[in-house]
């Protein structure tokens, strides 16, 4: 068996994927007992590059160093050779086996060389037959570390906290010295991260831990040594203690861009958008939108800041019709959105410009003239009664809108899929703008984009909010929150934390509300 | 009446063990997320290469009977050549695994009715493996002819349902199928070898098909058509679902398909004419299709990931 891990080294590790650089010449280390909070956005190479370190995926380039040696991980199973386990945001559990089996399932696998101890061995030879076997170091593990399961429950059965706890006793019972967690507590709920936190803090003193998160609490809370990751970059890296947390969120969603800003002296009119006590659940069947109250009003630009992952992508499909509304009420110009259907909140006048802009926001195989008129489809003047389509109205529309948003592409005619990113927005942007919507939600319109098509997309916007539009602009870039917004409201853990007026708000304040202080 | 009731099970139980033998072969190869629709052309391919080796070796007497039980191991190594072949299709390549399997289904059927006139030709027969009679059981009144009078085949198909249910509950080698089928990441995740495992499937499913198949034309008809397996490899997958993918509820179908057709059988013997039997022929098609409607449609049972091609590194 290998010997135990006292420190571990990336070296210049690059991972591409077709059409992007997941990350780039990327170097970390860690020692024994050490803490490292991984922090960044959604797609800042976080998962990729802890996935590397698992064996999943195969860097393109780079090394990583085990006590100063080079290792080449091919699977999994060659990482839990070392004593490295991971918790993957998405729990590696089968829901249809029990605890006891899940766990039986790693260990069957490893070969008799890379158990760590001799219990282990015994437990490996167990696996085969005898259930009762694994079940009793599940016990031992659990107890030891004080994480309670069942090691009879079927997966399906557990709650999202449990089934955490059991990802835990399951990388702990193959051996593991060496913890990885990807936002672990991402669908917990607050008691179950403060838990979690606590029990992360105690496991500490036995293991080194990397975790990846973006709420900035826990990375103060927990981690003596900070990372920090953006676009595939390594940008930042120090000692957590010297840093506060609005200056840790500065550095992972700052960047010096030039855009257009707010001036406009004009007063906001009636409320378009009221949202009254909202409850949403998230995909995993937690309530993620707790009691959630927000109004945007005509010609009213409020920025919806905060870290991902706390109600934002809820709250968009909630107010589209994408969403089940559990409790609470959405009135759009006085009229219920409540329990409408998508097509009822259109014809409302709701317009929308979704995250993923590629797989919601356009059909990419349809040609550009076509996902121009996606929502009119069925209406005069694109269509006659919805039966018969009008081409020529059609071809019109697009050399129009082609001419207005500055969609820079060969044809209306090639599959809008074919488009830049920043192409691609303004096609949505200019359907949606062109139907004269009453309200629009814009959520990270710009991520990703390069800054020519940003600051258009940005004017855009400014420009429809002049025009009595009320905007409701997500986003987890602070300037460009700033820069746009009339009002700034921060949502944490699915409520508004507080509603900043223009001018209230700097970076630093808001970086401090984002992480949950409430008070400044 | 009796007479009646009896008929219709010694003829029902033999007829179920085709049906058994490829749906339990199915029931692994769905378990780990690969549903092969080809099982039709498998057992095509059994029942043509398990009477080509007694055909083609002859024999007499207690000798014929040991090339008998070597054409149905031949069919079976086929039948999992097979499996590996449309592994190499789904699994490798990642071809849409319906398209794929109705492939395999016309290459399988093809292949065994072209081999059959090329080596063969005309209605000729084997020798067979002939029904055992167990001695003193098969004496008893009734349940004598009924379960004790049967081909060895049939009480090896019966056999396989707790082997099968063993292997895929009580094994690390089920266990892996069973998280491959459900959630290859979270497998790939522990360290196995997702694509080996369904390989492994697709290998035993495929030569449970085969032997299917290869009962069909060796112990059962004793003679090799193109027609002679007739939709049952269909049959055996929708049992698999019919059956929620376990060994017991495709027992279950198994026999509900079975009897069913049985009874119709038995009624056009016994000459009841009080309605058309062709209802009677329709039924065991219309009961698998009504009882598939109102089958239980708990997530947490079967293999969730039935049918997805796995890809480490393809993102999601």
């Amino acid at each position: 068996m290998a010997n135990p891990i006292t420190s571990l080294r990336i070296d210049h590790i690059t991972k591409r994927f077709p059409g992007i650089v997941a990350c780039s010449d990327i170097s970390l280390s860690v020692g024994k007992g050490e803490v490292l909070a991984l922090v960044g956005e959604n797609g800042a190479g976080k998962t990729t590059l802890m996935n590397i370190l698992m064996g999943l995926y195969t860097p393109d380039e780079g090394k990583i160093y085990i006590n100063n040696k080079e290792v080449v991980f091919k699977s999994p199973s060659d990482a839990f050779a070392y004593g490295i386990g991971m918790v993957h945001q998405q729990y590696m559990l089968v829901p249809n086996l029990t605890v006891t089996e899940n766990i039986a399932l790693g260990l069957s696998q490893m070969k008799t060389e890379q158990i760590a101890s001799r219990t282990l061995e015994r437990i490996k030879k167990a696996a085969k037959l005898d259930l009762n076997a694994v079940r009793r170091h599940i016990i031992a593990i659990s107890e030891h570390y004080g994480l309670a399961v069942d090691p009879d429950a079927y997966i399906w059965q557990l709650s999202v906290g449990e089934q955490q706890r059991v990802e835990l006793v399951k990388t702990l019972c193959f051996g593991a010295k060496f913890l990885i967690l990807d936002e672990p507590t991402s669908a917990l709920t607050p008691q179950e991260t403060d838990e979690l936190i606590a029990l992360l803090k105690r496991m500490s003193n036995e293991l080194s831990i990397i975790f990846i998160s973006h709420k900035l609490a826990e990375v103060k809370a927990l981690s003596n040594k900070v990372a920090i990751l953006r676009g595939g970059k390594l940008v930042f890296r120090g000692n957590t203690a010297d840093h506060s947390a609005a200056d840790i969120a500065a550095l992972m969603t700052g960047h010096e861009v030039y855009l257009p800003t707010n001036q406009s002296k004009q007063k906001p009119g009636e409320p378009m958008l009221e949202v009254h006590n909202l409850f949403v659940r998230g995909d995993r069947g937690n309530m993620v939108l707790n009691k959630l109250n927000l109004t945007v009003r005509a010609g009213e630009i409020v920025g919806l800041a905060g870290v991902s992952g706390n109600g934002q992508r809820e709250l968009a499909e909630a107010l589209t019709g994408l969403r089940v509304i559990e409790s609470g009420e959405v009135t759009l110009d006085g009229v219920s959105l409540v329990g409408k259907t998508p097509k009822q909140i259109i014809a409302q006048g709701m317009g929308y410009v979704p995250e993923e802009r590629n797989i919601e926001g356009i059909v990419p195989s349809m040609t550009i003239r076509e996902n121009l008129v996606l929502k009119d489809i069925a209406r005069a003047p694109f269509s006659m009664s919805g039966v018969l389509i009008n081409n020529k109205k059609i071809d019109e529309n697009a050399d129009a809108m082609r001419e207005k948003f500055d969609i820079r592409c060969s044809s209306v005619n090639v599959a809008a899929g074919s488009l830049s990113g920043g192409n691609i927005q303004k096609v949505i942007l200019a359907r949606e703008i062109s139907r004269g919507p009453k309200f629009l939600i814009a959520v990270y319109p710009i991520r990703g984009l390069d800054l020519g098509a940003a600051e258009f997309i940005h004017k855009q916007l400014l420009a429809l909010r002049d025009s009595g539009v009320g905007i409701l602009l997500i986003s987890e870039e602070l300037e460009e929150v700033i820069n746009l917004s009339d009002r700034i409201a921060v949502i944490f853990k699915g409520q508004i934390q507080r509603t900043l007026g223009h001018g209230e708000a700097t970076q630093r304040k808001l970086g401090m509300m984002m992480a949950g202080v409430k008070e400044i | 009446m009796l007479d009646f009731i009896v008929l219709f099970l010694t003829v029902g139980i033999p007829l179920s063990s085709a049906l058994l033998l490829a749906s339990l072969g199915e029931t692994v190869n769905q378990r780990s997320g690969v549903f092969n629709l080809g099982c039709e052309g498998v057992m095509c391919m059994g029942a043509f290469v398990g009477m080509f080796i007694p055909f083609m070796v002859g024999g007499s007497g207690p000798v014929a009977w040991y090339v008998n039980v070597a054409g149905l191991l031949a069919a079976a190594v086929v039948g999992a050549l097979f499996g590996l072949l449309f592994g190499v299709v789904v699994i490798k390549f990642g071809a849409p695994q319906g398209i794929a399997g109705i492939g395999l289904q016309l290459f399988g059927t093809g292949l065994a009715g072209s081999l059959y006139r090329h080596f063969i030709g005309g209605a000729q027969g084997v020798a067979g493996i002939n029904s055992i009679r167990i001695p003193i059981l098969s004496d008893l009144p009734i349940v004598g002819k009924m379960l004790f009078s049967c081909n060895p085949m049939v009480y090896v198909a019966f056999l396989m349902v707790p082997v099968v249910h063993y292997i895929l509950f009580k094994t690390p080698w089920g266990l892996r199928v069973r998280a491959c089928g459900t959630f290859p990441r979270a497998a790939d995740s522990m360290g196995i070898d997702v694509s080996k495992t369904r390989y492994q499937a697709l290998a035993f499913g495929s030569a449970m098909a085969a032997l299917a198949g290869a009962y069909l034309s060796v112990c059962y008809a004793k003679i090799f058509t193109d027609t002679l397996v007739g939709g049952r490899g269909f049959i055996a997958v929708a049992l698999v679902y019919f059956g929620r993918w376990s060994p017991v509820g495709v027992l279950g179908g198994a026999m509900l398909f079975s009897l069913a057709q049985a009874l119709q059988l038995a009624v056009q013997a016994y000459g009841f004419s009080a309605f058309p039997y062709e209802f009677l022929v329709m039924l065991p098609y219309v009961l698998v299709v009504v009882v598939l409607v109102f089958v239980g449609k708990s997530k947490h049972v079967g293999p969730a990931m039935l049918g997805k091609p796995f890809n480490r590194e393809m993102r999601t």
